[in-house]
């Protein structure tokens, strides 16, 4: 145990737990650890139901479209007034998102906590998967705040021209690789 | 003056909690932890008397110290099996949890005692009780975890003994890595502090019973269909993340 460096560990160990146990207070003492916080909980749905932004109209949120549109009229108060008013709407989304996966998992736990069967892996891939998605709000409400809207999709885009060209790559080079295989 | 008022101050804490345990019941709630500061008070008579002999004081002090980690692993055990009795699923998780954390403190103990075999010897009773304490630590952190991942609701009385005995733990842990063992500084003192401070908060918590929250039964639709309930989330989630990348398509 001695052997690590400078004690990270254990610095780590008691400076989280004295983090957990904060946390612990505070959500006890709010009440919102207990099972009351189930009451006022949605029936079991999808995100369509529970939200009230249409899911043909996301994809609008992040379009450009309007954006071009906008930008030949040449008023840049207007291009300005259109950024702020969609980074608005694009946050609220993504904030409606993660709540609906908070809801999702306090809807899950609730049932699961009690469940005499409970299985360890399902419920490691089920938290792995919550983890991986809150991350996913976490950065595009990052890369909304910082960049705006309209860059999420022009990001994603150059992110698949860039993996549409390495795969072109790929296939250009796999029949000199194979013809070369035969000769040798 | 002020280590020595300190310690007046936490045995007269100590048996006022003691007392008013055995008069509120509380005492046959949670037997382990009202043992365990059974066991304080009477280890403090013991170093008190043994003070004098510095010989007899250091092994009456070392082994009392051990033994009062080893039941507070037992007060760990006790507040599990207390929060989680009505909670088999979130029961079976943290005995998971608990029991990979013992089987890593194992492997990390071999492999450190492979990599460096003469530190079992060379090391002090210090270094001994920092390594106990922070695999203790990592135990209660991880348990905590569970606790809040599964919102598990408690009653004063518990959310009172966790947190304290919690924060016992961590400050015990951060003065073995970073307060000096000899001498009387400033973080001495402070650490000397914390222990008043935990047995302030363990009168107002345990003062009287408090009733357990009741977490509505188990609805017995789905008591036994966990496979139906995991499949419904991971069917919502992967709604949720159709959707999510909806906004990146072209």
């Amino acid at each position: 145990m001695n052997a690590l460096p400078g004690g990270v560990v254990a610095s780590g160990a008691a400076g989280g737990l004295l983090l957990l146990l904060l946390l612990l207070g505070i959500r006890q003492g709010n009440g919102s650890g207990g099972f009351d916080s189930q009451v006022n909980l949605p029936p079991t749905g999808t995100i369509g139901e529970l939200g009230p932004c249409p899911s043909d109209f996301v994809s609008k949120i992040f379009s450009e479209s309007d954006l071009t549109f906008v930008s030949s009229t040449g008023s840049s108060e207007l291009e300005r007034l259109l950024l702020r008013e969609r980074k608005q709407v694009a946050l609220a989304w993504v904030s409606q998102t993660s709540a609906f996966l908070s809801l999702v998992i306090r809807e899950h736990v609730a049932s699961a906590r009690s469940s005499q069967n409970l299985r360890i892996t399902t419920e490691v891939r089920i938290v792995a998967r919550y983890g991986q998605l809150m991350l996913i709000c976490g950065l595009l409400s990052v890369v909304i705040r910082i960049a705006g809207p309209f860059w999420v999709r022009g990001l994603a885009l150059y992110a698949q021209r860039l993996c549409q060209r390495t795969v072109q790559v790929a296939l250009l080079l796999e029949p000199k690789a194979a013809s070369g295989t035969h000769i040798v | 003056m002020l280590s020595q008022f300190l310690w007046w101050t936490s045995i007269g804490m100590e048996v006022l909690l003691f007392g008013r345990g055995i008069a509120s019941g509380l005492s046959r709630r949670f037997p382990v932890f009202y043992g365990y500061l059974f066991f304080v008070l009477a280890q403090e008579v013991l170093r008190f008397l043994s003070f004098p002999n510095k010989v007899v004081y250091g092994y009456v002090y070392w082994s009392t110290e051990f033994l009062a980690v080893a039941i507070g692993c037992g007060v760990v055990l006790e507040i599990y099996r207390n929060a989680l009795a009505s909670f088999p699923g979130s029961a079976r998780m943290a005995r998971v949890v608990l029991t990979g954390v013992f089987l890593l403190a194992v492997l990390k103990g071999m492999v450190s005692a492979a990599g460096n075999p003469e530190w079992w010897l060379k090391a002090n009773t210090l270094e001994i009780e920092e390594a106990i304490r922070t695999v203790q630590a990592i135990g209660i952190l991880a348990l905590t975890a569970v606790f809040l991942f599964y919102a598990i609701p408690f009653g004063a009385n518990l959310r009172g003994l966790l947190i304290g005995y919690g924060f016992f733990v961590s400050a015990r842990v951060i003065s073995l890595m970073f307060v000096a063992p000899a001498g009387q500084g400033f973080w001495f003192y402070a650490y000397s502090a914390s222990y008043p401070l935990v047995l302030a908060l363990w009168i107002i918590c345990l003062w009287s019973p408090s009733e357990v929250p009741d977490h509505g039964g188990t609805d017995l639709r789905l008591e036994n269909d966990y496979q139906r309930i995991a499949t419904a989330t991971l069917r919502r989630l992967e709604h949720a993340r159709r959707y999510l990348t909806k906004v990146t398509q072209p």
